[in-house]
């Protein structure tokens, strides 16, 4: 079956924009930010059921890690 | 949208590189990062009908009055911070009585698109394709990250939902002619997650929904339109909307929560933060949407690694 991911370097992409709104998404400091995307990542990498596990890529707008 | 890999930071997961170069996909971005690939967001414009989208400083184009009107953006994905806006004007469904609504030739003038199955003036070997039609302009504003918000919130507003939910097969077809058509590579859908035992297809960005975009795709036979997602974190916010929804009430605020919040609220799992980034959102895509090697039983294989 072909693909119909999109990917860069084999890895499907996601995008994560986030605006300067900071009430939306907040407490990213003391590596909560790693926290979350290293869960994301986890569970893509080492997925619990049949699925061929991935390495995601994940492309975060630029205030994100300006936090 | 800078692409900064996260990957970089999360050092402690050893990824490994894909090893086989042969088994990268076809449509593969690698060595071509400085190519401006088109994202098209798709969605389900609400209020297009009495829209005007600002493209660029000198130029303003009326929307097309049909939910088929689509908004695309060029975004680079480079390093470098571009970020062009495209506006792909729709067309009249077939039927629908709409067989005159106005279409902007990239030239300033208008014309007149009948509608119908066969969409007009679509061939690329006639200069009239659908690419023709799309303006592209780049945002003149004074610092570029002013233009990706700027982008970013036009397409949320007015894409914050995904026409795949629609049952109208022809509906879908339609939609994934005209991606592909127009030299689209990929579409960014914003994926919103759905709720707690929310029965699909879920409301406002269930990726789950993807499923009828794929069998259109495979069903055009016409591989080349990807599928990525786009995590939107303007109102309402990809990682709060489905969680506010199943959670206390208080608002969006202390949305990523500390290591001992979320040990706690996983345990509770009813609510947390990090399900609704993967296990109800995130994995919808995975799900919904094929890879080319689904088919291997073998889970080493080496091209997604």
């Amino acid at each position: 079956m072909p693909t119909t991911r999109f990917k860069i370097d084999s890895r499907p992409v996601i995008f994560e924009f986030l605006d300067q709104q900071r009430f939306i998404f907040t407490n990213q400091g003391n590596g909560n930010s790693q926290r979350l995307l290293h869960y994301a990542r986890q569970q893509a990498f080492w997925p619990d059921t049949a699925r061929i596990r991935v390495s995601l890529s994940i492309r975060a707008g630029y205030s994100w890690i300006h936090r | 949208m800078l692409p900064v890999v996260f990957g970089a930071g999360l050092a402690g997961l050893a990824l490994r590189e894909p090893a086989d170069a042969s088994c990268r996909d076809g449509r593969d971005l690698r060595g071509e990062d400085e190519r401006a690939a088109t994202v098209h967001l798709i969605g389900r414009p609400n209020r297009w009908s009495r829209t005007r989208l600002k493209v660029s400083s000198r130029e303003e184009i009326d929307m097309p009055s049909t939910k088929k009107g689509l908004a695309c953006f060029q975004s680079s994905v480079s390093a470098r911070l571009r970020v062009w806006v495209a506006v792909a004007t729709g067309f009249a469904p077939s039927g629908s009585g709409r067989s005159r609504h106005r279409r902007n030739d990239g030239n300033g003038s208008r014309m007149n698109d009948p509608g119908g199955t066969v969409l007009t003036r679509r061939d690329l070997s006639i200069g009239g394709s659908l690419r023709g039609h799309v303006r592209l302009e780049r945002l003149r504003h004074s610092s570029e990250a002013t233009a990706i918000r700027n982008t970013i919130q036009l397409t949320a507003r007015h894409c914050s939902k995904i026409p795949t939910r629609q049952t109208s097969r022809s509906s879908r077809d339609n939609h994934t002619e005209e991606l592909t058509t127009a030299g689209v590579d990929f579409i960014a859908a914003v994926g919103r997650g759905h709720r707690l035992n929310e029965a699909p297809p879920g409301c406002c960005g269930d990726l789950r929904s993807l499923t009828g975009l794929v069998d259109a795709i495979q069903a055009r036979n016409d591989l080349r339109l990807k599928i990525a997602v786009l995590f939107d974190l303007t109102l309402p916010a990809s990682l709060a909307d489905k969680k506010e929804l199943d959670g206390p009430p208080g608002g969006f605020g202390g949305l990523l929560q500390s290591a001992v919040q979320h040990r706690r609220l996983l345990t509770a799992a009813t609510y947390g933060g990090y399900q609704y980034f993967w296990d109800y959102n995130l994995k919808s895509y995975f799900d919904a949407v094929p890879d080319a090697y689904h088919t291997v039983q073998d889970r080493q294989s080496p091209c997604h690694l």
